[in-house]
């Protein structure tokens, strides 16, 4: 599994109030990629571009060996695509739809339908205009789950959704990935959610990729560290350290290198390391976006 | 080209404007009924009637296919099966083309067969005309509606269609000639005629060539 679903070089587009600019993305095969960024920062016009739906201005797109856009119509028969903003029929049942989804896709998997009817808990003879917002993200997803898939494409599936179905459909997710060679990219702006099942992540803002990495590296190389600094000592500006906040005697300083000799560093010109913390990705989210945004101001 | 799933697309949209098609289907029997019943004010009242149904018939399949499609936010689920944008364009084209042909076709045809049955031959010209103005309508619609994806320019342009219908009938009336030869007894298909009809035709095949050409350039479908 050490192939690439998809990627993207280079690639840009530009709109009057907003541009996607020089985004490289890889989708290895076999992985669940999470894609963080704040509204608007650009995941939706990215995915949409994989897609072949928005034709990009510049740079080069391939999924799953197409070209894109012009290679979108063969590349669509082994992708699926969710988006929150995504509707059904509203007049026609899910029965309908499944019938109609069944037709076009040879990999259709009845079986595996009828298992996430049940698990999904839907009725099939129901119209989509009575579901609720999780019945019909539920209902989308298994149209596209059931199609057996080589790459997921979900944009903020999970937004809106109860506890209890952003359960359910983050274990289908999950369980996806025991088949091998499919690989899923998985927006969304709740870092919970993509912390949960993604084992690669990026974060988009302002139409700009922040960052990049498998989620361990992520987790391992931020940390905060908080250090008491006596009168008359100055911490050293490092390599790594993003932000360096000082309040009265008490500093904390984050970095996105950790090393096991940061600490040392400190210690070593006067300073008392009273912490080394993990972050959460939310916290890593924040200040990664807050560092890049600093970095383009100055 | 996946004729295929171009054919599915196509009867899709078929199925969901079944009720739309089938209260046309009422509404043309209607018509053709009150203009066989006989009579003046039937007759008359009929032949409105099947103009009227010609002209939902313009508007309600694309309003629904395309307009509220997008509006519905299910073209993004459309866009996201096995199709390229010529093969989505091609199956709206070819589905809303279809519903409003089968109408059209239905009525025009049993309308300008009554006309000549009943020993007005000499309407027909000026039937044919008229009821190319809303098949020009329609397909100015459908390219509208598909290139613009929005429901302030479809309802503009279909605002704009019904607005003339009367003001060109008016002026095409007013032309003496036009009275004299439709009250001749024989089919006179003079120049004002075909120029108008040629006109209509233009607009028709204009309306399709700039479908598919801006739909071509299009960068954005959802």
């Amino acid at each position: 599994m050490n192939g690439v679903a998809a990627h993207l070089r280079g690639v840009g587009k530009d709109y009057r109030y907003f541009s996607l600019d020089d985004i490289h993305l890889d989708i290895p095969e076999g992985h669940i990629v999470g894609f963080i960024g704040p509204n608007g920062a650009g995941k939706s016009t990215t995915i949409r571009i994989l897609m072949g739906l928005v034709h990009q201005d510049r740079g080069e797109v391939s999924v799953l060996g197409h070209r894109m856009p012009v290679g979108q119509a063969a590349a669509k028969r082994d992708i699926g695509f969710a988006s929150e903003d995504m509707r059904l029929y509203e007049s026609e049942t899910l029965d309908w739809h499944l019938r109609f989804i069944r037709s076009i896709y040879e990999a259709w998997d009845e079986d595996y339908a009828r298992t996430l009817v049940k698990r999904f808990d839907l009725k099939p003879q129901q119209r989509m205009k009575g579901l609720s917002h999780g019945q019909r993200t539920k209902a989308m997803l298994l149209l596209v789950l059931a199609r057996r898939p080589r790459l997921l494409l979900l944009d903020e599936p999970t937004t809106g959704l109860d506890p209890v179905a952003r359960h359910e459909v983050l274990r289908e997710l999950t369980d996806l990935l025991t088949h091998e060679g499919r690989s899923v990219l998985f927006s969304s702006h709740n870092t919970q959610d993509v912390e949960q099942i993604s084992d690669q992540i990026t974060f988009i803002d302002r139409g700009r990729i922040v960052e990049s990495r498998d989620k361990e590296t992520f987790l391992e190389r931020w940390r905060r560290v908080r250090v008491e600094v006596p009168s008359g000592v100055r911490l050293p500006a490092l390599a790594g350290v993003v932000e360096l906040r000082q309040d009265g005697h008490l500093a904390v300083a984050t970095t996105n290198a950790y090393a096991a000799e940061l600490p040392h560093v400190y210690e070593a010109v006067g300073a008392r390391v009273h912490s080394v913390e993990r972050m959460t990705l939310e916290e890593i989210f924040v200040a990664s976006v807050q560092h890049s945004r600093e970095g383009a101001r100055a | 080209m996946n004729y295929a799933m171009v054919a599915r697309l196509v009867l899709k949209d078929w199925h969901l404007n079944r009720v739309t098609m089938a209260m046309l289907f009422v509404g043309g029997v209607v018509a053709l009924g009150l203009i066989v019943r006989g009579g003046e004010i039937a007759g008359v009242m009929g032949l409105s009637f099947a103009f009227v149904v010609l002209i939902l018939a313009g508007i309600m399949p694309p309003m629904w296919s395309i307009v509220q499609e997008r509006k519905n936010k299910s073209l993004a689920f459309v866009m996201s099966l096995p199709i390229s944008a010529f093969e989505y364009t091609l199956a709206k084209v070819v589905a809303n083309t279809s519903m409003y042909v089968v109408v059209w076709l239905a009525i025009v045809a049993s309308v300008l067969w009554m006309l000549a049955a009943g020993g007005y031959v000499g309407w027909v010209p000026l039937g044919v005309l008229v009821s190319l103005a809303p098949m020009a309508a329609f397909f100015l619609l459908v390219a509208v509606s598909l290139v613009s994806e929005s429901e302030g320019w479809s309802i503009l342009v279909m605002s704009a269609c019904n607005v003339s219908y009367s003001f060109a009938w008016y002026l095409l009336i007013r032309q003496p000639q036009v009275r004299a030869d439709a009250t001749s007894g024989t089919a006179v298909w003079s120049a004002l005629i075909v120029s108008i009809v040629a006109v209509e035709l233009g607009v028709i095949v204009l309306s399709l060539v700039l479908t598919f050409y801006l739909q071509s350039r299009k960068t954005n479908f959802v």
